[in-house]
């Protein structure tokens, strides 16, 4: 049976989708089978960020209504043969989709993965409440910016009065920046926790490389800096139910600075 | 001229209010409103509440809400809006938190009050956690935060300037006690003590405070 897993946020452009498929793909490569469904419908990016844009033939959209079941509809990525997706339609809207129906399609693939992982849109209307009808478990995702934190702390209150506690709810914070974080003028990762009041499960480094992934729609975590890899790992691993301390992400964080001006150096050599 | 009214929508029961100049009034009205729709309601029922003019009428918020409840209603949401000719299902809505009748007339309540959601009690209220921005408390009596407050908190709405706010630490957004107002209020990292005293609302350390 898979555990349900939604990655929400409030606000937009924090980095759900980056998220969603760097964690798929990283849980992938420790093993375990994994679904990513995209609930976004009508401003899709999952398939883009993972690059498997043009294969996609059947939606969410055709899904639900019967045209196809749910296994018929999943993609296989192209690196990580664990992980696929399920991609949704750029032409319908959230409206043509309920919670019910979201419920429904993910019960069928229950048994088919270890791990579904739903990428909800911005906003806390019907997308969300689509995106985490189904799901046991949400991970919220903030960067450390007061805007951010406090459409997070919302989505927070709203998921309490969905059902969620507060074990069932755990941040991830995105777009870190330890320079600015030592020089004061960055939220530090315990000033999130305690905004919050939840438990973070990855503090994950700001990287040009994320970018340059995204567009070339290869999930960096496969191809690109090695430090976000081993934060999405650790992420991942706490997940699954290890205890791995914060500092272990924030020593890659730290790390990274030199590790790139290795690396930059190696590649320049042998170039 | 009726100032309350009932609608239906699709969410559910809406108790409207217009903007009024008396309290009483308004109570009268739905004491007289609900004994015409004797039968309607069952014991626990859930309605939504809207007021025109939330912001200025917000002290009478824990009032309304008990007169309901004494006759078996309970108030599930407050619904807030600019426009009153709104569509209702647009607007942003308060949820109360879940309320039971105190024995104490104390409402405790143990856990983080978040954004978006709202405490309304008639007496006094204790918080075990934070108040955090964009939840507002109402209380009829006191407030007492075991907890960090950055959100709006309004006391004494019933028991007037008596009525104190206490926190451990707090950086809020509007303190109000009974009719008195506090804005831009400075951050307190040790547990500090609001009250009303010689017609000002003052904000003092635990340790300094005076009554």
């Amino acid at each position: 049976m898979a555990k349900v897993i939604v990655v929400t946020s409030g606000k937009g452009g924090v980095g759900k989708t980056t998220v969603v498929a760097n964690l798929g793909c990283t849980l992938a490569k420790l093993g375990d089978k994994v679904c990513v469904i995209d609930a976004d419908i009508g401003l899709k990016n999952l398939d883009v960020v993972l690059g498997l844009e043009n294969r996609v033939v059947h939606t969410l959209l055709d899904v639900v209504n019967g045209k196809v079941s749910a296994q018929e509809a999943l993609v296989k990525h192209k690196q990580q043969r664990n992980l696929y997706l399920l991609a949704t339609s750029q032409v319908a809207t959230k409206e043509m989709v309920s919670p019910e129906d979201m419920k429904a399609v993910v019960k069928a693939l229950h048994p088919l993965f270890d791990y579904i992982i739903i990428d909800s849109p911005a906003g806390i209307e019907r997308g969300f409440r689509n995106a985490v009808a189904p799901a046991e478990l949400a991970l919220i995702v903030t960067t450390p910016e007061l805007p951010a934190l406090s459409d997070a702390d919302r989505v927070v209150g709203l998921l309490e009065n969905l059902g969620f506690d507060e074990k069932a709810m755990k941040v991830v914070l995105n777009r870190f920046k330890p320079k600015m974080v030592k020089a004061g003028e960055m939220l530090t990762e315990q000033d999130v926790a305690s905004t919050l009041a939840l438990e973070i499960v990855g503090v994950i480094p700001d990287c040009e490389d994320v970018i340059i992934a995204t567009n070339k729609g290869i999930p960096v975590v496969l191809n690109g800096d090695l430090g976000v890899a081993r934060v999405f790992e650790n992420v991942a691993r706490r997940l699954k139910g290890e205890t791995i301390p914060l500092d272990q992400d924030l020593a890659q964080v730290q790390e990274k600075g030199f590790l790139t001006f290795l690396r930059n150096l190696f590649t320049r050599k042998r170039s | 001229m009726d100032l309350v009214d009932f609608k239906m929508t699709k969410d559910g029961l809406v108790l409207v209010i217009k903007d009024y100049e008396s309290i009483q009034v308004i109570l009268d009205q739905i004491v007289s409103k609900l004994s015409q729709m004797k039968g309607f309601f069952a014991a626990g029922d859930k309605i939504m509440l809207m007021m025109e003019r939330h912001e200025m009428h917000s002290h009478d918020i824990p009032r309304i809400v008990s007169l309901l409840r004494q006759h078996g209603i309970d108030v599930a949401q407050i619904l807030i809006g600019d426009s009153f000719q709104n569509d209702l299902s647009s607007l942003s809505r308060m949820k109360l938190l879940e309320e039971r009748e105190t024995k104490s007339g104390t409402k405790v309540v143990k856990k983080h009050v978040r954004s978006g959601q709202a405490v309304v009690h008639s007496g006094d209220i204790v918080v075990l956690g934070n108040v955090h921005a964009g939840a507002e408390l109402l209380a009829g009596g006191s407030i007492v935060v075991f907890g960090n407050v950055k959100g709006t908190l309004r006391a004494g709405l019933n028991e007037g300037d008596s009525a104190i706010i206490a926190a451990l630490s707090m950086q809020p957004t509007l303190l109000q006690i009974s009719g008195y107002i506090l804005r831009e209020v400075s951050s307190y990292e040790e547990p500090i003590v609001v009250h009303v005293k010689n017609g000002k609302i003052v904000v003092e350390k635990a340790k300094d405070v005076k009554f």
